[in-house]
Parts: structure tokens; sequence; C-alpha cells
């Protein structure tokens, strides 16, 4: 599903709260079909890139593109754009069909099987005269993604939008996320602390720490990286990998700081390698089976074992 | 701008608090009808009925402050601001969306308020003699109410974007609507300027173009001495008409230029 053409460009976006940088020149593109996944810690910059993207914030320097368009004639294009950041607001004293007739009539938006269709998709048609304000959390968020898809967006904005649903509800939304994307070509970018959700579901991942973009990289190319190996740590990892390659023919290794060798051969049999290497008279001070999911590559990539 | 408009009209009328204000107005109409039709004194006529109502015009700068609330609903705090502007509207057109929408709401107000107190007035009082003056008498005084009105509209609407307390708001729109004036008069004696000298001439000047004083002399804030005497047809002058225009530009305009630059900036949540 996914095109070279980018549905947004951010160009070196920052936004400064007072002397706090929430966002630091942030470069990113997603492209068109993506399900792009943001991941950082809280306070990482992930609301605030979103929050600008969809025009409640304006950013301090920096510009972005929209469908192709920058600066502001960006704004004309957000109509394609269906947005769920934080909590989702309504007001608190019409149902679920008002508060969704009004968006629909407050942006001209044809035919009244529109807000039916939106409430039917989340499962709120039968709440009846049930006011906003008694909603509970899940059916707030159920609520906000009815009025996100009401448009029928190309672009999907959604941040942490799985807070508050049931489990059923969440294996509903993972469905949805893959039926727009595969059969409407929706774009999306999608923010979660839930990173076992967002593995299942994202195309590509942006890494933000500190407001910094550390990282964008295709789902496909995290896999090759976090895919299961052999950590050798020895006394000498430039002997050891001649040794590799010469005594056991291997060349698919990488040679990480701290004398470690990342080894993705003999998975089946290890116990050749630990017998080469002590041959040859490198020292092997442990040798383990190590594959990593999207939590560990992050933590790794942030630089420790904190709390995402 | 016209979606704009019929959306918030139908936010607006599944509002409790519109049909609870209304039915209070009625009410007070319907005390104010009785109260007419009782009197023993002949006087009481249909003209006589209409020349009350300007004395009740004042009524539309405290429900400024009500409508605004009604259009506006504190979205600062309900957060819905965002969902508009995620969706591409710009901020003078939510901005000015909102304005129009308090505005329009408010002129139907008006017109539902004064047909139920006047055409049951034309019903049941008598209606043979001083209709067309006192008519005549209300639209100079609907005319020269209306800017006013407007530019509190106005007001309100910017303090409503430009601040999360409700408070605030009903006290700023109250004290320079109905009170400015005496405000002044009050700044003046604090301090202590003296009655004759050039900056309290200057700000005693000034305050007969604050609304409040305007609302002295077209008579639409009611008074108590009647003595016992209804209340006779007030001439307003062209000339009053068109400074009540001129104030109420300078509080529709000078208010939305400075609420719409702070919304510009403003980061919404």
């Amino acid at each position: 599903m996914r095109d070279d053409k980018a549905v947004l460009v951010t160009y070196n976006l920052t936004r400064t709260y007072g002397a706090v940088k929430a966002l630091d020149n942030v470069t990113l593109t997603v492209h068109k079909g993506d399900i792009y996944g943001l991941v950082g810690r809280n306070g990482a910059g992930k609301t605030t890139l979103l929050r600008l993207i969809s025009g409640q914030s304006i950013p301090t320097s920096g510009d972005l593109e929209l469908f192709g368009t920058t600066g502001h004639g960006a704004y004309k294009h957000r109509n394609r754009t269906g947005v769920i950041i934080e909590t989702p607001s309504f007001y608190p004293y019409l149902t679920a069909r008002e508060n969704l007739e009004y968006y629909r009539t407050q942006r001209g938006l044809p035919g009244k099987g529109l807000v039916d269709e939106a409430l039917e998709r989340v499962h709120l048609e039968d709440t009846g005269r049930k006011k906003f304000k008694s909603f509970s959390l899940g059916m707030k968020q159920r609520l906000g993604l009815a009025l996100a898809l009401m448009n029928q967006p190309d672009f999907l904005l959604l941040d942490e939008p799985i807070n508050g649903l049931d489990p059923e509800g969440v294996a509903e939304f993972r469905t949805l996320m893959k039926e727009l994307n595969r059969d409407h070509g929706t774009t999306i970018l999608i923010s979660s602390h839930i990173l076992t959700e967002l593995a299942s579901v994202a195309t590509c991942y942006g890494f933000l720490e500190q407001g910094k973009l550390l990282e964008e990289i295709t789902a496909e190319a995290l896999h090759e990286k976090c895919r299961t190996c052999l950590l050798a740590t020895v006394d000498n990892a430039p002997k050891a990998a001649t040794i590799l390659e010469t005594a056991l023919g291997c060349s698919s290794y990488d040679v990480l700081p701290g004398n470690v060798l990342q080894i993705y051969a003999f998975l089946d049999a290890p116990q050749k390698v630990s017998a080469a290497l002590s041959q040859s008279g490198v020292a092997l001070y442990s040798l383990e089976q190590k594959g990593m999911d999207l939590e560990n590559y992050f933590l790794q990539l942030i630089g420790g074992e904190q709390h995402v | 701008m016209f979606n704009y408009l019929s959306a918030e009209v139908y936010k607006v009328v599944r509002r409790p608090a519109l049909w609870g204000w209304l039915a209070a107005i009625f009410a007070g109409e319907v005390l104010l009808l009785y109260i007419a039709c009782s009197d023993q004194s002949g006087l009481m006529n249909f003209a006589q009925g209409v020349i009350f109502v300007p004395r009740l015009l004042m009524i539309g700068f405290l429900a400024a402050f009500l409508i605004c609330d009604l259009v506006y609903s504190n979205q600062a705090k309900t957060g819905t601001l965002k969902n508009e502007v995620a969706f591409g509207l710009t901020r003078l057109q939510i901005y000015l969306g909102k304005l129009c929408s308090m505005w329009v709401v408010s002129l139907a107000a008006v017109v539902v308020v004064l047909a139920l107190y006047l055409i049951p007035c034309y019903l049941l009082l008598d209606h043979s003699a001083g209709v067309i003056e006192a008519m005549w008498g209300l639209g100079a005084s609907l005319l020269a109410a209306l800017p006013l009105w407007l530019g509190a509209q106005a007001t309100c609407c910017a303090l409503c974007f430009a601040t999360r307390s409700e408070g605030l708001v009903w006290t700023l729109s109250i004290g320079i609507f109905l009170g400015g004036s005496t405000i002044v008069s009050i700044a003046v004696t604090l301090l202590g300027l003296g009655p004759f000298g050039p900056l309290c001439e200057f700000l005693v000047h000034m305050s007969n173009w604050l609304p409040d004083s305007l609302c002295q002399v077209l008579h639409l804030i009611p008074t108590f001495n009647w003595e016992g005497k209804y209340p006779e047809l007030v001439s307003i002058s062209v000339d009053i008409i068109q400074r009540c225009w001129i104030v109420g530009a300078f509080w529709v305009f000078v208010p939305t230029f400075l609420s719409l630059s702070n919304f510009y900036r403003k980061e919404i949540h």
C-alpha cells in the first residue's frame, strides 16, 4: 500500500514553551498508505507534534507540508484528515448523535446517513438519549473515533486512540485500522504507549526522545534489525570475527561495542560457535540467544531501561 | 459561514438553559401583562404598554452574557474548539462564526420576547389611540439599543475567547456595560482628581460615551421614582442614535480585534 507520495512532511519543526523545547527540529515524512507509529516516552513530544500537524498549536519555527501544500495553505487540507488528540471533546449536554450531527452540519458534509454510519462503525448506535457527559471513557473514545472517521479522511492522526477501550474494543480498533489502510488507502499516524499494539499495525516507525526524532525506520527494516541472533561476549571481537569467517564461513554478523558479536547464523547450533572460538584461543565470556521486540529496540535506542 | 451558523443554532436550541431563560422572561411578561390588565385607573392602554418596553431593554445587556454562554458553551473547558481547528476551519472563521451566531440568537430572542409581549398587549388592551407614536418611539429605542447590544455581545465574546473564567467574563461585561460611568466617577473620587481639573473633565466627558450613560439617556435603565404616574414616551434624537452606533461600533471592533489577535496565537486544548 506504500506510495512514494508524501502525505505529510515536517521540516525542522520546533515548538518551545518558554525555555523548554517540546519539539526540536523534527523532520519526518509520512508516505501515502503508511501506518506510521510514533514511539516515545511521556513528554517526548508525540502529542506536541500531532497538535502542530492538526493546527491546535503553532510552530515556533519550521514548517509542515500536508498533501503537498506548505505554509498557511496546509490548513485547507485539514478537512481531509481525521483527528483524535488527547481525550475526545464534545458538548456534554448533547447525545452522541446530536454531537456528530452538529459537526456534520458545521463541516457541510452531505448526507445525514454519515452520522448513522459513523455511529454504527464504533457501535454507539444504541446510546439513544444518553448525554455525552454520562459516557464512559471507552464510549468517549469511540465517539472521538466516529468523528475522526465521519468525513472519510485520507489521513488519520491518532494520539493514544485505544486509551480506555476494553479488550474487545482494542481488537476491533486494530481490525478497523488495518481495514481502512488496506481497503481505502487511509494513511495513519498513530502514537501509543502500548507498543505491542503499535507493532501489530504499524508499517513504519518514528522514535522521539526529548523532542528530537532519533530514527525513522520501516517495519521490515526494524524486523531485520530485531531478528533473533546469538550474542557472544568475547575478549577480542576482531579476532573472533575473523574466526567466524574463516573457520565457520559465517559473514552474517555485526560487531557491537564492548566486544560483543551479534551473530545471525548457527541459531540451532551455538556449540559450534563456542567450540571454534575456544579452539582459536578466544575467551568466550557469554553466549546467549536473543531476539528484540519493538520495546527492547526502543529502549536500546534511547540508551537505557527506562519506561516508555 | 451558513453551515457554521446552522450548526450553532442546532446546538443552542438543544440547550435546556435557553428554554429556561425564555420561560423566565415569558413569566415576567405575563406578570407585567397581568398588572397592566388589572389597572383600574383607565390610563393603561396598548400605547402605554409599549412605552414600558424601552425600560426593559437593559435586559439585553444581561442577556448578552447569557447568550454568549449558550453559544460559546465554555469551549475553553470542554475543549471542543480543537475539533473545529483540526478540520481546517480558520481561527477567523471560528471567531466570527461564534460572534455572528451570538448576534443571530440574540436578535431572534429579541423578536420572540417582544412578540410574546406586544401581541397579547395588543389583544388585551385598548389600542384605539397613540399606537403609531408609541411604535415609532419603540422603534427609535430599539434602533439606539441595537448597536449597544451588539457591542455588549462582541465584548462578551471577546472576553470568552480571552479567558477561561466565566465569573470574570460576567463581572467585566456587566461592569463595562452597566456600570462604566459609575466606575469612572469612583475612580475620579479615589484618585483625588478634584471636580474641576482637566483630567477630571476629560474623564467625565468620556464617560458620557460609555454604554451605561447612553442607557440612562435612552431611559433603558428603569427608574423607580415614577410617583404613581406611568412613564412617558421618551423622545430620542437622531444625534443620540448616531452616538449609540458610534459607541456600539467601538465595542464591536476594538474588543474583537484584540481578542482575535490573541486567539490567532493561542494554543487550543
